[in-house]
């Protein structure tokens, strides 16, 4: 087999599936289905080959495999298959409990890298961005950016006042200020929404472009 | 006199030794990656060395638990197998997925081998032929949901904010399409998008870090409820 007929045969392939998923357009059929299995299977396949190739076998090479042989490296190589073995006891009622410890290095190191991630990638960056923004030749669209993000964070502020009778309200001025939030929000989620559509309707131009008209013969 | 009705929670040792693991292993993760100025620089180095073991290891943990589901993926679609009709896309899931690995296996041993150097791989060409086109198929099928999503909204209920959503949505649209004479539409499109939805934006981005900072600090204090119920 040549490279041109591989490909060829992989194009088409790839039409037909495609042709596969849009008769979901006439409703959930068997075509879809099959299709969306053969995905699954595929993806599931793949992931299983990166995992082996680009995780364990080269940490495998590095630590147990690796010559002359120490017992302590034998020992850290060794160390991610005892918590992986414990996750699995995380299925089983009685056993669960052990689960836990598979989930404790998990969870200390996940809890770390998302205190990082959120205050050095999204806090200091966005609050700085925000700052910036207020300049004398932008000052009021710095003031609108301004009074958009700081009503957006109280929109989601839960603080309450109990009334005798029980029922717990906001403060007025705090929801004066959160209906402006929810507008913001609003227009924040219709302008994503319109982007959606946009990417969306790009993607399926290309993929008529592409994949459809190959099967027409154009 | 009175007695408290609220019940005491008892403190199991397994809860505070699994709460105390973490705290641990968080920190010398932080300490690892940021390292603090007041502690000695011998024991910042080797808190930095602890802390990317510790990544690693979190790393290879999540392969094997990534395996472990494919495995799981592979038992229950075994186990279904006898049913009719959900047997038969179950066994063309099992036969794509043993398929995609033998293909890599027989590649990685030299078998399946098509041209010669720059010649793309035959598992490539899989990945090309099912998964992308797949992906790139069911995206633009994203498309009609969307738009049919859309009309859906203004027809059951007409509120403000449904009525600010559809505003916006309409202005990106409209402001992105090449309509003859209306040259303003680009600029309220432009405007809208930097000043209004930015800042909504921003502020969405914000509270979430906000909250994932607040749940990191109960974690490391050990407030955090997981362990201990």
């Amino acid at each position: 087999m040549t490279p041109q007929t591989l490909e060829q045969i992989g194009t088409l392939a790839g039409a037909v599936l495609t042709l596969c998923i849009f008769s979901y357009l006439l409703g959930d059929n068997f075509l879809y289905r099959i299709a969306i299995h053969i995905f699954i299977g595929a993806a599931a396949g793949f992931v299983l080959l990166a995992t082996l190739e680009s995780v364990l076998i080269p940490w495998l090479r590095v630590t147990v495999l690796s010559t002359p042989l120490e017992l302590p490296r034998l020992g850290i190589g060794l160390l991610p298959f005892f918590f992986g073995l414990l996750l699995v006891y995380k299925s089983t009622p009685r056993l669960s409990r052990l689960g836990d410890f598979g989930l404790v290095i998990v969870l200390g190191v996940g809890t770390a890298l998302a205190l990082l991630g959120a205050i050095n990638g999204t806090l200091i960056p966005l609050v700085g961005a925000a700052a910036r923004e207020f300049r004398p030749e932008n000052a009021i669209n710095g003031l609108i950016g301004l009074i958009g993000t700081i009503s957006v964070l109280i929109y989601f502020t839960y603080v309450g006042l109990r009334r005798p009778s029980g029922e717990v309200t906001q403060f007025l001025p705090v929801r004066f200020v959160g209906l402006i939030g929810q507008g913001f929000i609003a227009l924040t989620l219709g302008a994503t929404y319109g982007l959606l559509i946009l990417s969306a309707l790009t993607v399926l131009s290309s993929v008529v472009a592409d994949r459809l008209f190959i099967l027409i013969g154009r | 006199m009175t007695t408290s009705r609220t019940p005491r929670r008892r403190l199991r040792l397994g809860a505070a030794l699994l709460a105390a693991l973490t705290i641990g292993i968080a920190l010398i993760t932080l300490l690892g990656l940021e390292p603090a100025a007041p502690l000695p620089a011998a024991l910042n180095a080797n808190l930095s060395t602890l802390s990317q073991l510790l990544i690693q290891l979190v790393a290879v943990i999540g392969a094997i638990a990534l395996l472990l589901g494919v495995l799981n993926l592979t038992r229950v679609h075994a186990a279904q197998l006898r049913k009719f009709p959900h047997g038969i896309y179950s066994l063309i899931l099992l036969i794509t997925l043993f398929g995609v690995v033998l293909l890599r296996a027989l590649e990685r041993g030299g078998v399946l081998r098509v041209g010669t150097g720059d010649a793309p791989s035959v598992s490539l060409t899989v990945l090309d032929a099912a998964q992308v086109a797949v992906e790139s198929a069911l995206a633009g099928l994203l498309f009609f949901a969307l738009v049919y999503s859309a009309f859906r909204l203004m027809r059951n209920r007409v509120t403000i904010w449904n009525a600010l959503f559809i505003a916006a949505l309409v202005i990106v649209l409209l402001g992105f399409s090449p309509l003859g004479g209306a040259t303003f539409l680009p600029s309220v499109r432009e405007w809208l998008l930097n000043v209004p939805v930015n800042a909504g934006t921003r502020g969405l981005l914000i509270g979430i870090a906000i909250g994932v900072v607040v749940v990191g600090v109960r974690v490391l204090i050990g407030r955090d409820r997981t362990f201990r119920e």
